[in-house]
């Protein structure tokens, strides 16, 4: 196969483009998608302060270092999970890849906090992922809020949204259903929440880490096992090698002719309150997180 | 015979084909992983030569 702008041999072949490409003409692609997507859905421009959320793993590490090459200016912001070796290992990724590309980043350690999700799964009775979604949330949110940013950015790709999308179809939850653009204006404490990756597939962004020599951590987190989300991404990946484009089509079709029909009028909007703890937006008196919080004190 | 590293580092052996055959016979899926060869990735057309060591990495993640 050959490279559809050059003819020198291709390194990857995207179908549902019907072309290959070499790898200077890959990263060309792939930064024009994310360029397509910032700008179709309004997500920032060289004045925004952007916080990008870091876990170690492919997506977000794409994200952050593209970012920063094409010019804007991003911190990345990492919570380390304190789950075992996993962690261990990916704040060492996180910290080398920072130090070698040059890139601003904020850490918050839930060790050194005296909160690991592993002591929390202990004495909350949730899930870990909900315990950890839930917190993850909140350091991102108050660390974009203290700092003052004006966008948070997360490595979500093409894959995890129209995995999550067909999720809540299967579901018919009305209330994610309406939250599933790529740019969402979400809370008043932070103004915009993006998804620069949301054109580019899994496949896409694991070989531009690949051809970049951007090392992210290949292992799961080891509380992801079972994740429902897989049976839904192998679902699509099923439908797509049948029919090249359908993740695509599936995902930014439903966010243009079929989101807003589940969107929240402002007068049907749960009223927000400012956690009496934290000081951090919260749909309660005392946040979720800082109630899981008393529990370990 | 192909040597291939699977993501977990087991390696399989499998006769010479292309690398699409190769995904299709380990029970793979085309877009859920890639395929290398040293420092460089090869597209499911590329026929693998005998004694050729090649790795799959998976770029599916659960979280
Ligand atoms: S798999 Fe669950 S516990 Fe692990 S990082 Fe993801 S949300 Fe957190
Ligand atoms: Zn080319
Ligand atoms: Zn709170």
């Amino acid at each position: 196969m050959k490279c559809r702008k050059c003819g020198e041999r291709a390194l990857i072949s995207l179908r549902r483009h019907n072309a290959g490409f070499c790898k200077e003409h890959f990263n060309e692609f792939f930064v024009r998608q994310v360029e397509k997507a910032i700008k179709k859905y309004e997500m920032f421009d060289y004045s925004d302060k952007i916080m990008v959320c870091i876990s170690g793993g492919k997506d977000s590490l794409v994200l952050w270092y593209l970012l920063h090459k094409m010019g804007f200016d991003t911190t990345g912001m990492y919570v380390n999970l304190g789950i075992g070796e996993y962690s261990e290992k990916s704040l060492e990724k996180v910290k080398a890849f920072s130090e070698k590309h040059g890139l601003k980043s904020i850490i918050v350690n839930l060790t050194q906090l005296g909160h690991p999700i592993t002591l929390m799964e202990k004495r909350v009775k949730r899930t870990a992922c909900a315990i950890c979604g839930t917190t993850k949330r909140h350091y991102f949110n108050k660390v974009a809020h203290e700092n003052n940013f004006d966008i948070v950015a997360t490595g979500h790709n093409l894959d995890d949204e129209a995995a999550r999308l067909l999720g809540n179809t299967m579901r018919w939850y009305p209330e994610y259903l309406g939250k599933m653009s790529p740019a969402l204006s979400a809370d008043s404490q932070i103004k915009k929440k993006v998804k620069p990756l949301i054109r580019l597939t899994e496949l896409e962004v694991g070989a531009y880490a690949f051809m970049n020599g951007i090392y992210y951590i290949a292992d799961e987190c080891p509380k992801s096992v079972g994740a429902t989300s897989m049976i839904y991404k192998n679902a699509l990946n099923t439908l797509e090698t049948e029919m090249p484009g359908t993740k695509h089509y599936f995902y930014s079709e439903f966010v243009k002719n079929v989101a807003h029909k589940f969107e929240r009028e402002e007068t049907e909007k749960k009223e927000m309150h400012i956690c009496s703890i934290c000081g951090i937006e919260s749909f309660l008196e005392v946040c979720t997180f800082c109630k899981m919080l008393e529990k370990i004190k | 015979m192909v040597f291939v590293t699977m993501p977990d580092g087991s390696i399989k052996e499998c006769q010479q084909k292309r690398i699409k055959e190769i995904i299709l016979e380990l029970g793979l899926n085309e877009n859920a992983v890639l395929v290398a060869k040293g420092d460089e990735l090869l597209t499911p057309d590329i026929y693998v030569a005998n004694r050729d060591e090649i790795r799959i990495i998976s770029v599916v993640s659960g979280g």
